[in-house]
């Protein structure tokens, strides 16, 4: 009869977090959660600023790329992927579903090493002018007809490329 | 209606480690308005392991993309029985990525939970509220040591797999 040998050790560590923490049933989670959504709401207009200062930091690497010859080098892709996974990762939580969602699309597309050709940057312009279009436009979550409007284009412009076209 | 229970976390010790200020004050905005302790700050690997050492968290929230040295490589780090001031410190990994691969990835590194970014007060708090009520038993093997990693990755991710866009402007397929 074989035995049963390499049985994994498990044991339950000491749960500090649980330890520390009391519930309260009194609490209202609505009314819990009210109260951390009043925090990032107090953060809104600085958050605006910041989502503007990565928009145009987006647009100035784009300028930096189309200012030299050939495809993307390594710095310009980080410094592409650097600004729209910034807009990407805050924008949401600020109602901006659409700028994340946009700058998502933009990440993925500076990211794939198969698809740095010259093509590309009138892609990521694009992008950057949707992005600057819907902070401008303060379009909230998927901004609506406008926002599908946009994400049909965006689209249309990536299938364009993905082609070779 | 959700059922959620209401914790007092007051006592809570917590480091958050992202390279974005604006990150670390958010998410500082967001746990103290969920009645958690203004957290420990990291802008960096380096400073985020000192803290573990000094502060003696009771949870570290840790981005992906940390520098110098990565995030996972942080969680790695932290899980190393023989360096490691807390061996089982909870963590709970944030990304901006939340594709499959790299939700398995944090799993499988030894992350206690995942979160998405953009983040929701929803989604930071529910993993909270996980650590306490559902905390998984360590593993110990040659390969491996930390949360069992049994879990399905559906509710490893939660939230966040069901708010992905179904139909995002940037396919899969296409950046194949």
């Amino acid at each position: 009869m074989a035995s049963r040998t390499n049985q994994p050790e498990q044991f339950f560590p000491r749960n500090t977090i649980a330890e520390k923490s009391r519930p309260m049933p009194m609490t209202n989670l609505s009314n819990l959660y009210a109260s951390a959504e009043q925090g990032i709401k107090e953060m809104t207009g600085e958050a605006r600023d910041y989502l503007k200062s990565e928009a145009a930091e987006l647009r100035a690497a784009c300028a930096q790329a189309s200012a030299s010859a050939g495809a993307l080098d390594p710095d310009e892709c980080k410094r592409v992927m650097a600004a729209a996974n910034s807009l990407r990762e805050i924008a949401g939580s600020f109602g901006y579903g659409l700028v994340s969602e946009v700058a998502g699309s933009l990440y993925t597309l500076v990211a794939n090493p198969l698809w740095n050709e010259r093509r590309i940057l009138a892609v990521i312009d694009l992008h950057a002018d949707a992005i600057e279009a819907i902070l401008r436009q303060n379009l909230k979550n998927d901004g609506g007809e406008i926002g599908s409007a946009i994400v049909a284009s965006l689209r249309k412009a990536v299938q364009r490329f993905a082609a070779g076209k | 209606m959700d059922d959620t229970n209401v914790y007092d976390l007051s006592k809570v010790k917590i480091v958050v480690a992202d390279q974005s200020q604006f990150v670390r004050r958010l998410l500082a905005a967001v746990l103290t308005g969920l009645r958690a302790p203004h957290p420990f700050s990291a802008d960096g690997s380096d400073v985020a392991l000192r803290l573990v050492a000094e502060t003696a968290p009771d949870l570290i929230m840790i981005d992906w993309d940390l520098q110098p040295m990565s995030g996972a490589d942080v969680v790695r780090a932290l899980r190393d029985e023989k360096t490691s001031p807390n061996p089982t410190i909870p963590i709970i990994m944030i990304s901006g990525h939340c594709a499959l691969d790299r939700v398995t990835q944090a799993r499988d590194i030894g992350a206690n939970e995942f979160i998405a970014k953009p983040f929701t007060v929803d989604a930071i708090y529910k993993r909270l509220v996980a650590l306490i009520e559902r905390p998984r038993p360590f593993i110990r093997l040659d390969s491996y040591f930390g949360p069992c990693r049994r879990r399905k990755i559906e509710e490893f991710a939660d939230d966040e797999r069901r708010r992905v866009n179904p139909n995002p402007i940037m396919s899969t397929d296409d950046a194949a």
